[in-house]
C-alpha cells in the first residue's frame, strides 16, 4: 500500500514540482554533491535567530523549537519536500481502504536516549498526549484512539477518513519522545529544555545554556534513519553547537569571518556578497500560504468583489517583490505556494498582470468615483480600508512590501490605513472582525492548510486563520471532500479547484512566497531541508576535514 | 544615637518597599489595561485555537478570575517572594531572573570600568585647557553620547571580530567574548561621564584652594588629578548612578547585537510578548536597584566629602 501511494505521489510529484538542486524555480537548492566519502567527526557551529521558548512541543508549539528539535526528535514517517513520504520510526504502513484505520510497523531495536526502548506502548502513550494537548492541529483530527496491537504495531483508528494525517505525524509536532521522561520531569522541566528532552534522534541534548547557546552530541547507538537519508548508522558529526544571534548582521558577519559553518535567516540584501568563495546560500521555499493579503469580504469596501479584484490587478507586485527581495522570493500567483507538492495549482500562474486601467475602470464601474484629495467617494463615503498588521508577524522587510502596497493603492484611489499592532490587540480586532484587510503567510506542506485558511467555520473567532471571513458552501465542501478522499489525485484535483475558486473572487492577493535562506561555508556537506521548508536535522551533515 | 540610626534604617526600608510595592502594582494594571490575551502569547504560532483550549490556559494562569481577585493572589505571592510564573518561558520568575543576573552584572561592571577610566583619563587631560586636544575630546564626548550602542557594536564588530578575528562575535562564556560588548557599553557611557567631570573640575578650579594648590608649585595636571577631580566627582557619582540604574535598559541591545545572554535580552523578550510577571519581575528588580543605588550614593558622598557628614 504504501509503495503504492508512493508511487503515485512520485509521478504527481514530477509533474508538479521539482527543479532539482536549480535555485531558481520552485524547491530548493542544496549543497552540491561533493566528491569523496563523507569525512566523519568535527562540531558544526550553528548560528540561529531564533531561540525557543519552551523546548516541549506539547505544551508551546513554535517554528524554532519544531526545526531544532528534529536533531533530537524522530517522527513516524518522514516527509520529503518532494511530496514523498519515506519510512522512519514506522518501517511500513498501512491505511484501510475506507481511509479509517492506519497500522503502523515499528522499526525494530530502536531505544530513546534513556535507553528505554521505543515500542508501541511509547508511540500510544505520544499520539495520546498530542491529542489531549489541544494543540499542534490535534483539535482537526478525527481522532478515536491509537493502540499498540503488538510490541512493535501501532493501529490508529479515526471517527472518519482524514487524509492529512500522515503529513501532521511527520511533522515534529507529533515526534516520539520517552514516555519515561515525561514522567520524570515537570512540566517546568521539560518546558526548559536541556537534559529533559529524551528522543531517539541522531543527536542527544547535553547542555542548554539560556540566552546563548544549545549543545548537541551524537547519538552513537542511532541505527534507524529514514529509509531516504543519504547514509544509515550514526549521524557523521561528533556534535552541534547551536548559538543563538537574533542581530543579522552578526550573523552574516560570523558566517564570512569563518566563525560559523551555518547560519539561518540570511537577509536577501546579503546573499549576493555571500555567495561564491568560501561560502554561498542555499534556498527553500515554503509549502503553504504564501505570503499575501486576506480581505474581509464580509464587511467594509472588500466585500465587493470589484474592489478586491481592482486591488489585485492595480498594484505591481512583481516590482516591488522583485525590488525589495532581489529576485530570491518568487512571486505568488495562488493560495499555495508551488512547494505544497501535490495540492499546488499551476495553472494560475501568470493569471492576471498589472494594468492600472483596468483597476481604475473596475473601481469607477463600482461607482467609486476620485474626489478632492484623490482618494474615491461613493455616497459621500471615502475608500479607506484598515489595514491591521500583526507586529509579531513583520520579517522579510514586510513593513517596507506594506508601504509599496500603500503608495500604489494611493495611485488607485483606495486609502489603506496600515496599523501595527501588538499579537494581542491584533487578535481582540481579529476576533471582533473589525479590519478590511491582513497580510499573512502560514507554513505547512499540506494542501488542507487551506481548509484552516478558508473554511468558514474557522474565522479569528472560530479559532482559526481565515482572515477574510470567507464563507462559501462550495469551498468548504471542496475542502471537506479533499480531507476525506484517500485518493491523492484526486485529492489534488479538490485543492486546484479550491484555489481556482479563491482566485476567481480574489478573496486574498496572493503576492510572495517566502524562501528560506541559509548561510552555509564552504566545507559543509549533505545539509538537506525539511518538507516545512526549514533546515532539517544535521543527520547527513559533514565537514571538510580540514574543518 | 543607635536608636536614631534605627529609626532612620527603618525609614529607609520603609520608603523602599513602599516604591516597590508602588512599581509591581502600577506595571500589574498597565499590563492588564493592554488589550490581548496571555493566551495568545502561548499559544502564538497555531493555526487551530479551540475555546475549550483557551479556556484551560487562563485557568492555568488563574486568569479566569477578576481582576482585584487575581491583584490579591499577585501581591500576597509578592510577600512571600513569589514572583509568579512566565507566560511565554513558562518557568517561575525568580529563576529566570537569578540565571540572567550574572552575565549582566559582569557587562555592567566591565562598561561602568571602561567608562570610568575612559572619563577619568580625559577629563584630567583636558580640564581648564583650550585648543585642538578640548575641541576633538568635545567632539569625541558627542559622537559617543549621540551614536546609538547597537551601531558602535556592529562597528567594532566588523572591524575587530569580523576583519581582524582578535574577538569572537559571540559569546561563548569566556573573558575574550566580553570586551567588544564592555567596549561597546564604555564608549556608550564615557561621554556623558567626560563631560560631567571635566565641567565640575573646571568650576572647582576657579575656586581658591586651586589657586592656592598651584602656587605651591603643582602642575596644573596634578591639581586636576589630585584635587579637581574629588570635587568634580560628586556629579560624576550622581551621573554615574543614574547610568547604573540604567544598564539593563543599555544591555537589551548590546546582548542582541553579541548573542550574549542576561537581561537585557530577557526583558526585550518579556515587553515584546506582553509576558506580565515576568515584566513584572524585570520592573521590580530594576525599582530595587535604583533604591540601592540611592542608599549606596548617600554613603559614598559623605566618604568623598567629609563636608556632607552628619552633623550630629
Amino acid at each position: 500500500m504504501p509503495a503504492r501511494l508512493g508511487a503515485v505521489l512520485a509521478v504527481l510529484t514530477m509533474a508538479a514540482a521539482c527543479s532539482g538542486g536549480d535555485s531558481g524555480g520552485t524547491g530548493q537548492s542544496a549543497t552540491p554533491d561533493a566528491a569523496g566519502e563523507p569525512a566523519q567527526g568535527g562540531v558544526l557551529n550553528y548560528v540561529t535567530d531564533v531561540e525557543p521558548t519552551c523546548w516541549d512541543l506539547q505544551q508551546q508549539s513554535t517554528i524554532a523549537s519544531q526545526t531544532l528539535l528534529r536533531n533530537v526528535l524522530d517522527s513516524l514517517v518522514r516527509l520529503t519536500p518532494d511530496g514523498e513520504f519515506h519510512g522512519w520510526l514506522a518501517e511500513t504502513w498501512e491505511v484501510s481502504p475506507d481511509g479509517t484505520t492506519y497500522t503502523f510497523h515499528l522499526s525494530d531495536g530502536v531505544t530513546f536516549h534513556d535507553g528505554t526502548p521505543l515500542d508501541a506502548a511509547a508511540v500510544t502513550f505520544n499520539l495520546d498526549r498530542w491529542i489531549a494537548s489541544g494543540i499542534n492541529l490535534a483539535p482537526s483530527v478525527p481522532y478515536e484512539s491509537a493502540t499498540a496491537t503488538d510490541p512493535r504495531t501501532v493501529t490508529v483508528q479515526l471517527t472518519e477518513p482524514y487524509a492529512p494525517l500522515l503529513q501532521i505525524l511527520s511533522m515534529p509536532i507529533v515526534s516520539i519522545v520517552s514516555p519515561a521522561s515525561v514522567e520524570q520531569y515537570t512540566p517546568e522541566q521539560l518546558c526548559a529544555g536541556g537534559e529533559a528532552i529524551v528522543g531517539s534522534g541522531p543527536f542527544r541534548s547535553a547542555a542548554y545554556v539560556q540566552g546563548q547557546s544549545w549543545t548537541l552530541e551524537r547519538n552513537d547507538d542511532y541505527d534507524w534513519a529514514p529509509e531516504n537519508a543519504d547514509h544509515t548508522g550514526a549521524a557523521h558529526l561528533d556534535g552541534v553547537q547551536v548559538t543563538f544571534i537574533q542581530e543579522n548582521s552578526t550573523r552574516v558577519g560570523a558566517l564570512s569571518s569563518g566563525q560559523a559553518h551555518l547560519v539561518s535567516n540570511v537577509p536577501p540584501v546579503d546573499v549576493a556578497n555571500l555567495r561564491g568563495g568560501e561560502t554561498d546560500v542555499l534556498t527553500a521555499e515554503a509549502p503553504g500560504i504564501p505570503y499575501s493579503l486576506q480581505l474581509n469580504t464580509a464587511t467594509g469596501p472588500f466585500a465587493d468583489p470589484a474592489v478586491r479584484e481592482a486591488l489585485r490587478v492595480g498594484v505591481d507586485y512583481d516590482t516591488l517583490v522583485e525590488s525589495l527581495y532581489h529576485g530570491l522570493f518568487p512571486r505568488a500567483w495562488s493560495l499555495l505556494t508551488p512547494a505544497t507538492a501535490n495540492a499546488y495549482d499551476a495553472s494560475l500562474e501568470g493569471e492576471y498582470g498589472h494594468d492600472l486601467a483596468a483597476a481604475q475602470q473596475l473601481l469607477d464601474d463600482a461607482g467609486w468615483v476620485p474626489g478632492d484629495d484623490g482618494i474615491r467617494v461613493r455616497d459621500g463615503e471615502r475608500l479607506e480600508a484598515a489595514w491591521i498588521v500583526n507586529q509579531a508577524w513583520i520579517r522579510e522587510q514586510r513593513d517596507v512590501l506594506g508601504e509599496g502596497i500603500q503608495d500604489a493603492a494611493l495611485e488607485l484611489g483606495i486609502d489603506l490605513q496600515r496599523e501595527t499592532l501588538d499579537p494581542g490587540t491584533f487578535t481582540a480586532r481579529a476576533q471582533a472582525g473589525d479590519y478590511d484587510l491582513t497580510d499573512m503567510s502560514q507554513s505547512r506542506a499540506e494542501g488542507d492548510m487551506l481548509n484552516l485558511a478558508y473554511r468558514s467555520t474557522l474565522t479569528p473567532s472560530g479559532g482559526g486563520v481565515n482572515y477574510t471571513q470567507l464563507a462559501d458552501p462550495d469551498v468548504d465542501q471542496l475542502l471537506g471532500d479533499a480531507a476525506r478522499a484517500t485518493d491523492p489525485a484526486q485529492r489534488s484535483d479538490l485543492y486546484a479547484q479550491v484555489q481556482q475558486r479563491l482566485s476567481d473572487g480574489s478573496v486574498a492577493i496572493p503576492v510572495y512566497v517566502p524562501t528560506y535562506l541559509l548561510g552555509t561555508s564552504a566545507g559543509v556537506h549533505g545539509v538537506h531541508f525539511d518538507a516545512p521548508g526549514v533546515p532539517w536535522s544535521f543527520f547527513d551533515v559533514w565537514l571538510d576535514q580540514a574543518q | 544615637m543607635t536608636a536614631r540610626v534605627l529609626v532612620a534604617v527603618l525609614r529607609r526600608a520603609g520608603s523602599a518597599l513602599v516604591v516597590l510595592w508602588g512599581a509591581a502594582t502600577a506595571v500589574f494594571f498597565t499590563m492588564h489595561a493592554v488589550p490581548g490575551d496571555p493566551e495568545d502569547v502561548i499559544l502564538g504560532q497555531e493555526l487551530l485555537v479551540t475555546e475549550e483550549l483557551r479556556a484551560q490556559v487562563r485557568a492555568d494562569f488563574g486568569l479566569d478570575r477578576p481582576l482585584p481577585a487575581q491583584y490579591l493572589t499577585f501581591v500576597g505571592n509578592l510577600a512571600r517572594g513569589d514572583l509568579g510564573r512566565s507566560y511565554l518561558l513558562q518557568q517561575p520568575v525568580a529563576d529566570l531572573i537569578r540565571d540572567q543576573l550574572a552575565p549582566t552584572l559582569q557587562l555592567a561592571a566591565a562598561g561602568l570600568l571602561v567608562a570610568a577610566l575612559l572619563a577619568t583619563v580625559l577629563a584630567v587631560l583636558t580640564t581648564g585647557r583650550s585648543g585642538i586636544a578640548r575641541q576633538l575630546a568635545v567632539v569625541l564626548e558627542v559622537v559617543a553620547i549621540s551614536a546609538p550602542a547597537y551601531w558602535v557594536g556592529i562597528v567594532l564588530l566588523a572591524f575587530l571580530s569580523f576583519r581582524l578575528g582578535w574577538f569572537p562575535a559571540f559569546s561563548d562564556g569566556g573573558l575574550r567574548a566580553l570586551v567588544l560588548p564592555a567596549l561597546t557599553m564604555g564608549i556608550a557611557i564615557f561621554g556623558l561621564l567626560s563631560q560631567v567631570l571635566r565641567e565640575a573640575a573646571e568650576n572647582a578650579e576657579r575656586q581658591p584652594f586651586a589657586l592656592t594648590a598651584r602656587t605651591r608649585g603643582l602642575s596644573r595636571l596634578a591639581v586636576t588629578a589630585r584635587h579637581l577631580l574629588k570635587h568634580a566627582s560628586i556629579p560624576a557619582l550622581t551621573v554615574g548612578g543614574w547610568v547604573v540604574g540604567g544598564v539593563v535598559g543599555g544591555a537589551v541591545l548590546i546582548e542582541a547585537v553579541f548573542g550574549r545572554p542576561g537581561l537585557g535580552r530577557l526583558t526585550l523578550q518579556a515587553v515584546v510578548n506582553q509576558d506580565i510577571p515576568l515584566i513584572v519581575g524585570l520592573v521590580l528588580l530594576s525599582a530595587l536597584v535604583f533604591v540601592l543605588i540611592t542608599i549606596v550614593l548617600d554613603v559614598v558622598y559623605r566618604l568623598v566629602d567629609p563636608r556632607l557628614g552628619t552633623r550630629s
